[in-house]
C-alpha cells in the first residue's frame, strides 16, 4: 500500500515538473524570439510636406514633458507658437571671453537630457536678469556632454542643451538676436575624469561674452 | 519494480529536456543584445623569406619588403606567418646556393606558400620581382615584376605586392593599399591624421590648431570633408589629400557636422543644426544645390550613403532615444532598423550593400555590431573591451576600423568583420573617428 502511494507521487512530480518546463519553455519563446520580428512596414510612398509622423514611444520610455512652461526642446511634442526656435543670428566669427560669476553662471544638466531643471532655472533667471540689464551684451552659450554618449550623438545632443538655453533665456524676454550657440559635444570637458562627479560637472552650459 | 521505472522514466526524460535545452539559442545567451562568438578561421601559412637584394644597397635593409607583405597578409585575416622564421631563412639559404627550391623543406615546415622575392633600389628606381609559389605540388603561380618606383615608395610597393598575392589566392582585391582617415590631438590639437591602413606613415594632413571632427573621404578619395572649429564655429569643410587647397562646403550657424559622400551620386549627405535642431541635408561638395531630407524637431544625424546612392541610414531619437532608420536619397520610406537597444547610433553602409555596422550601447559601454540592412541577423563584435565606436568598412567589406578605449585612451584599431584579428594601430595620445578610404587606384 505504502509503495503503491510513493509511486503515485513520483507520477504527480514528473507531471508538474513536465507542464511546468513546457509552459516556461513557450514563455520564454515568446518573449525573446526578437529575430521572427516582422518585417518593418514601408512609410507610403506619396510624397508628403508635412513633420513625418513620429514613431510611438517604446513601452518604459520616461516622459520628459512637463506642462505648462516653455520647455527644453523634445521629441515628443508638435511644434507651439512659443516652441518653435526662433532663428540665430548669424555666428559671430571671433574669440569670446568666459563669462564672470557675477555676470552669468553656468548650469548643468540630467544625464543623456537637455531640459533645464529647476535649479539650472532659478539660476538662468538670474542670468536673464543680467542680461535685460546689460542689453548691448552679445553671449553664446556652449554646450557640452560627458564622455559617455557616443562622439556623434554628443555633439547634437550639446547643441540641443544650447538651443534649450537660449530658448528659455528667449521666453525671459532676452533679445533672440543677442544669443549665439555652439556644441563642443564631449570635446572639451571641465573635468577630464571618469567618475560621476567629473561626468555631472561635463554636463553643462556655459556662458562666454563678445 | 514499479518505481524503479517510473525513476528511469524521469531520468531518460531529463537527459532529452536537457539536450533540448543545450540546443536552444537562449542557452548561450549572455546579454541583452544578440551574441555570436567570432567563427574559427582557418588561416594559410606563407614563408617569405627576406627579398634578395640584386645589388646591396643600404637605402632598404633587407627584410623591410617581406616584412611589409607578413604584415598586410596577416592583417587580411587570411594569412599567417611560419611559426619558426629562423628556418624560413635556412631553407632560403639553402635554396640559394643550390640554385632550386627544396619543397620538401618547406612542406615540412607547414607553409602551404612561397614568395620569393628580387629587388633593387638606388637613389633614383626601386623595383621588385615577385614569384609565388604553391609548396603542395611546386607548381609557380605567378611571376611579377613591379617597376618604376621612386626609392621612398617602398611601402606602396610592398602593399601592392601583397594585393596581388590576396588576389591571385583569394580573388578578391586587397586593401593593402588603402588609408585610414581619423582624428588625434597628438600634435596639440585635434587634427584630421592619415595613416596606411597597417597603421604606418601616420601624418596630420589639416594644421586648423582648433577643434576637428568626422572626417569622411571624399571625391574620387583625394579629399576629406570634416568638420572644424577654426572660424569659432563648427562648419564643413573641404581639403586635398596633399594639402594644396582647402574650402567651405558650409558655414551656417549651428553645426555643419557628419558629412558622407557618395561616389556613385557625387552628393555630399550632412547634418545641419541651422533649423534650430540637427537636420539631415543632401548637397554638392560645394555646399550647393542643397536638399533637406528631415523635417523632424528630434536629433536626425549622422547619414551614411548606401553604396548604390539610393538610401540613406542615418541616427535618430524621434522615438525618444538613438536608434538607427533608413530612408531614400529623397527623404522618404522612413523605417526603423534597430528594434533593440536603448541607444544606436554610428550607422554605415556596408560596401557589398548587404550589411551595416553600428554601435550600440549595452550594460554602459559601446560595442560593434553588425546587422543585415532590414534590422535582422544581429551580430555583436567587440565584448568586454571598453567602449567601442565609429566603426567604418574597409571597401573590400572584409574589415572594420573602429575607435576602442579598452587600453586606456581611445585609439584606432582594425578587425574582421566576424570580429577577429582586432590590432591596434595608433599608440600615442587619442585617436578616434576612423574613416577607412576607398580604393585607392
Amino acid at each position: 500500500m505504502k509503495r503503491c502511494n510513493y509511486s503515485r507521487l513520483i507520477v504527480f512530480v514528473l507531471v508538474g515538473f513536465l507542464f511546468s518546463m513546457v509552459s516556461g519553455c513557450a514563455g520564454k519563446s515568446g518573449a525573446k524570439k526578437w529575430w521572427h520580428w516582422p518585417p518593418w512596414k514601408k512609410a507610403s510612398q506619396e510624397k508628403i510636406s508635412y513633420p513625418e509622423e513620429e514613431l510611438p514611444p517604446p513601452p518604459d520610455a520616461v516622459s520628459k514633458e512637463k506642462t505648462g512652461e516653455i520647455s527644453a526642446v523634445s521629441p515628443k511634442q508638435a511644434p507651439t507658437e512659443e516652441q518653435i526656435s526662433i532663428p540665430e543670428p548669424p555666428p559671430l566669427r571671433q574669440q569670446a571671453r568666459p563669462a564672470d560669476a557675477s555676470e552669468l553662471q553656468m548650469i548643468n544638466f540630467e544625464f543623456d537630457s537637455s531640459e533645464i531643471t529647476s535649479e539650472a532655472r532659478g539660476i538662468l533667471d538670474k542670468n536673464a536678469q543680467w542680461l535685460t540689464e546689460n542689453p548691448s551684451v552679445l553671449i553664446q552659450v556652449e554646450g557640452h556632454c560627458d564622455e559617455r554618449g557616443s562622439t556623434e550623438y554628443n555633439f547634437n545632443l550639446g547643441q540641443r542643451r544650447a538651443n534649450s538655453v537660449r530658448d528659455y533665456l528667449i521666453g525671459k524676454g532676452v533679445a533672440p538676436e543677442k544669443i549665439h550657440t555652439i556644441s563642443y559635444g564631449e570635446e572639451r570637458p571641465l573635468d577630464p575624469g571618469s567618475s560621476e562627479e567629473a561626468w555631472a560637472k561635463n554636463r553643462r552650459a556655459q556662458f562666454l561674452i563678445y | 519494480m514499479k518505481l524503479y521505472r517510473l525513476l528511469f522514466i524521469v531520468f531518460v526524460f531529463l537527459i532529452v529536456e536537457g539536450i533540448g535545452f543545450s540546443q536552444s539559442p537562449f542557452a548561450t545567451e549572455t546579454v541583452d543584445l544578440g551574441t555570436v562568438t567570432p567563427g574559427g578561421r582557418e588561416l594559410t601559412v606563407i614563408a617569405i623569406p627576406d627579398f634578395n637584394p640584386a645589388k646591396s644597397s643600404s637605402l632598404l635593409k633587407e627584410g623591410v619588403l617581406s616584412e611589409i607583405v607578413y604584415r598586410d597578409l596577416e592583417l587580411s585575416g587570411y594569412f599567417l606567418k611560419p611559426k619558426n622564421l629562423q628556418i624560413v631563412k635556412e631553407n632560403n639559404l639553402r635554396d640559394k646556393k643550390a640554385g632550386k627550391v627544396d619543397f620538401m623543406e618547406w612542406r615540412r615546415l607547414g607553409a602551404s606558400f612561397l614568395l620569393l622575392g628580387d629587388y633593387f633600389i638606388n637613389e633614383s628606381s626601386l623595383w621588385t620581382e615577385v614569384h609565388l609559389f604553391d609548396v603542395g605540388t611546386g607548381k609557380k603561380i605567378f611571376g611579377k615584376k613591379f617597376e618604376n618606383f621612386k626609392p621612398n615608395q617602398f611601402r606602396i610597393l610592398g602593399h601592392k605586392i601583397s594585393d596581388e598575392i590576396i588576389h591571385y589566392i583569394t580573388g578578391i582585391n586587397g586593401v593593402a593599399n588603402t588609408k585610414i582617415a581619423f582624428v588625434s590631438n597628438r600634435a596639440g590639437h585635434k587634427e584630421v591624421w592619415i595613416m596606411d591602413a597597417d597603421g604606418y606613415n601616420q601624418h596630420s594632413i589639416t594644421n586648423d590648431k582648433s577643434i576637428t571632427a568626422v572626417p569622411c573621404w571624399g571625391k574620387n578619395a583625394t579629399e576629406i570633408y570634416y568638420t572644424s572649429y577654426k572660424e569659432y564655429n563648427p562648419d564643413l569643410c573641404g581639403v586635398f589629400l596633399d594639402g594644396s587647397k582647402s574650402w567651405f562646403i558650409t558655414k551656417f550657424s549651428g553645426l555643419n557636422f557628419a558629412p558622407s559622400w557618395s561616389e556613385k551620386t557625387q552628393r555630399l549627405a550632412v547634418t545641419l543644426g541651422k533649423d534650430g535642431n540637427s537636420e539631415i541635408y543632401t548637397m554638392d561638395r560645394n555646399g550647393k544645390s542643397s536638399k533637406r531630407l528631415t523635417y523632424n524637431k528630434s536629433i536626425d544625424s549622422s547619414p551614411c550613403w548606401s553604396p548604390e546612392g539610393n538610401e540613406i541610414v542615418f541616427t535618430s531619437d524621434r522615438s525618444g532615444e538613438p536608434q538607427l532608420f533608413i530612408m531614400n536619397s529623397e527623404g522618404f520610406n522612413v523605417r526603423r532598423v534597430t528594434l533593440q537597444g536603448r541607444y544606436n547610433d554610428a550607422g554605415v553602409w556596408s560596401p557589398k550593400g548587404d550589411k551595416i555596422a553600428f554601435q550600440g550601447r549595452s550594460s554602459g559601454f559601446f560595442n560593434i555590431f553588425l546587422m543585415n540592412v532590414d534590422g535582422t541577423d544581429w551580430v555583436q563584435l567587440t565584448y568586454n573591451q571598453g567602449n567601442n565606436e565609429d566603426p567604418s568598412w574597409s571597401p573590400d567589406g572584409q574589415h572594420l576600423v573602429f575607435s576602442s578605449d579598452r587600453n586606456g585612451k581611445p585609439q584606432i584599431f582594425v578587425m574582421h568583420i566576424d570580429g577577429s584579428g582586432q590590432t591596434q594601430l595608433t599608440f600615442k595620445e587619442i585617436s578616434h573617428s576612423s574613416a577607412w578610404s576607398p580604393y585607392l587606384d
